[in-house]
This record gives structure tokens, C-alpha cells and sequence, in this order.
């Protein structure tokens, strides 16, 4: 499946197009739901006509529709056991490291949060508006495809990576800026549950020690 | 023993590295609980219900009280802190009879003179299911 990519191309070209494929393909067998063309484009921040090339080299495993706007769908399981597995993969070059690919992804959809959320995302004015009365199609408007899947899925992905959290990193001035912008959006999403749960899995994740652990929690009850 | 000495010192000095942020998420995982039925329902709520209603030492309240809409000009006197309580179930229409975990913890199940039985996630207080009753509900002891 991937010897196309080995014969064609000069070394030059071959070790550019090795990194696209595992900046999409290895993002494609990690994200735990599907996005499609559009979305990965905005999402991975990389350009239209390099993610769409990179897709049809590798359209033997993957489902690639037509369309730009419908999801692409990994066809054999087995291909992201070869690809995530370093003695399975036989040439190294494809071999996807899994957990810097969660960490890149979570990078992004951090990005992409910081690029979008904000107070009234969905330009409503009445802050009494209810989910409700809100046409779907407008939230979908407002908060496109990779936008919902960074805000449902970027502390998964953080998770996956196994970073270390500290005063001051990314994620926490992420939060001190967008935390209401972020539960604002989930709000719209009819999410705020996964949220909530999400959080929970954040606070594991922060190391804490015993008894730092026990100060903090009397100085916050 | 140095080893394990040296194990501990690291563990300290990770610990050391993330106070600030542990609290704010700690913090952040008791707004979202409190406030949970409000952003379901109306997520503008968040800026001026939330926050205003948040405890004065709430760090969320703290680093978002910008976020208040100026037309509100008399606060509300709030608690100074978060209390015991995680979080309200709102759903029954009348008095609740009983209430009861399931066996695994994950579900908490009432049933009210509402004449509904109904089903919340015990983690994120989410309602889940209910279902009418002929009488009033009552759950077996």
C-alpha cells in the first residue's frame, strides 16, 4: 500500500510526503471519531492540496469520499495496529508514535479552540437564549466540525499523550482564558456532561502529591 | 534507599510544579458541577448567573469577574466558599420519597410524589431517564 510512495519520488519528496503521511494518516487512526477532509485541513493546520494528496495514496485502507465535507473512514482496523505497532511496521519511516501523535493532536485542538471560542460564539445577544430555540444549524455554523471535535476530544488526547502538567503550561493558560468560552460551547453542543467528565480526568492528571494534595483540597472546601 | 530517597524528592518537586493548576481545575470541576442544568439549558447563563452566583474565593469567579455584564450593578452577598454540596438534581416537580445509588455507584435513581421514577449519572448529575408512574413513586426499602 505504501511502496507508491517509495518509488516515485526523489529523497527530497519522499521525506516530506513520509512526514504528511504521518501527520494525517497517524492523527486519522488516533482521533476516536471521524472528521472529514475540511475539517482535518483546519484541525491539522496543514494545506488542502497536501492532505488531499496524501489521502489518495493511502485510499486502499481508507474510505476517501468524493466530497471534501464527508468523513473519511478507516477501512481495515488492522491498519492502525501495523502503523501504531514499531515491530510490526516494516519500514520505519510510516511507524506512528502514538503518543507524540495524541500530544500534536491536543496541541491543535488547542489551537483551534484559542482561534474560535469566545464569549457569544454563536453571536446571540439575549443571555437568556435557550439551547432550545437555537436552530442546530446555526450552532453548526458557529462551531464548524473541528472546532466541536477539539472541544470534545482535546483533554482525551492530552490523556493519551501522558504530558506532565505544570503552573503556567499551555493547558492551564488555556483555561485561564477560554475556561467559559469552552463550557459555553459544550453548552451549544448539548455536551456539557462529556465536559464535565472531561475535567474530571484533567484533575487526575495533575500530579499532586499526598500532602500537597491534602493542602490544597483544605484550602479550596 | 537512595534510590527510593530519590524518588520521593522528585515526586515533591513534581508536585511543587503544579499547586496553581491543580486548584484552578479543582475549582473549574466545581463551577461546571453547580452550574450544570444552567449551561445545558442557556450557556450565556455562564457570564452573568455563574459567575455571580459563584463563591467570592472561587478562582474561576475571580479570573473571569470581568466577564460580569455592568447592567448588573447590586451583586448578590454570596458564600465565601464552595460548601458541601457537589450539586442539585432539578428535574422532580414534587417532593422526592426516595433516593438510591446502583450497585456499581454510577447511577442514582429517585422516585417522587411527582409520580416519576427517574435516573441521574451520579458523576456529572446528568438526567438520564424517567418514566411516569400510576402513583406516587416510591422505591422498595
Amino acid at each position: 500500500v505504501l511502496r507508491p510512495i517509495d518509488t516515485n519520488y526523489d529523497e527530497e519528496e519522499r521525506e516530506e510526503l513520509v512526514d504528511l503521511f504521518r501527520q494525517t494518516v497517524g492523527s486519522i487512526v488516533i482521533l476516536s471519531d471521524t472528521l472529514s477532509t475540511t475539517a482535518l485541513t483546519s484541525l491539522l493546520n496543514l494545506p488542502m492540496t497536501d492532505v488531499d494528496e496524501i489521502l489518495k495514496h493511502v485510499q486502499a485502507v481508507l474510505d476517501v469520499p468524493d466530497s471534501l465535507d464527508l468523513p473519511v473512514r478507516l477501512l481495515h482496523p488492522y491498519f492502525r495496529d501495523f502503523l501504531l505497532d514499531k515491530s510490526r511496521c516494516s519500514d520505519i519511516h510510516f511507524w506512528v508514535d502514538e503518543r507524540q501523535a495524541h500530544q500534536t493532536l491536543a496541541d491543535d485542538c488547542i489551537r483551534v479552540m484559542s482561534n474560535s471560542l469566545k464569549q457569544d460564539v454563536c453571536g446571540q445577544v439575549a443571555p437568556g437564549t435557550l439551547v432550545a430555540d437555537v436552530e442546530s444549524s446555526r450552532i453548526k455554523q458557529y462551531l464548524p466540525p473541528e472546532v466541536r471535535y477539539a472541544c470534545l476530544y482535546w483533554i482525551h488526547r492530552l490523556q493519551k499523550s501522558d504530558a506532565q502538567l505544570y503552573d503556567n503550561d499551555q493547558v492551564h493558560q488555556f483555561l485561564q482564558v477560554y475556561l467559559l468560552h469552552w463550557l459555553e460551547a459544550l453548552g451549544w453542543m448539548g455536551k456539557t456532561s462529556e465536559g464535565i467528565l472531561a475535567i474530571f480526568s484533567l484533575e487526575a492528571q495533575i500530579p499532586v502529591s499526598l500532602l500537597c494534595g491534602i493542602f490544597v483540597q483544605k484550602n479550596l472546601d | 534507599v537512595g534510590y527510593l530517597y530519590k524518588r520521593i524528592l522528585t515526586n515533591l518537586y513534581k508536585a511543587d510544579k503544579s499547586p496553581n493548576l491543580y486548584a484552578f481545575v479543582h475549582d473549574a470541576k466545581r463551577f461546571a458541577l453547580y452550574n450544570r442544568s444552567v449551561i445545558e439549558q442557556a450557556p450565556l447563563q455562564l457570564y452573568c448567573s455563574s459567575l455571580v452566583f459563584a463563591p467570592e474565593k472561587s478562582i474561576v469567579r475571580r479570573r473571569f469577574e470581568e466577564y460580569i455584564p455592568p447592567w448588573i450593578q447590586r451583586k448578590p452577598k454570596v458564600q465565601a466558599d464552595w460548601n458541601a454540596a457537589l450539586q442539585t438534581l432539578e428535574g422532580h416537580l414534587d417532593q422526592v420519597n426516595s433516593v438510591a445509588f446502583s450497585p456499581d455507584g454510577k447511577l442514582v435513581v429517585s422516585g417522587s410524589e411527582d409520580k416519576t421514577v427517574r435516573l441521574w449519572g451520579a458523576a456529572t448529575g446528568a438526567a438520564n431517564y424517567k418514566r411516569s408512574t400510576a402513583t406516587q413513586a416510591r422505591l422498595p426499602q
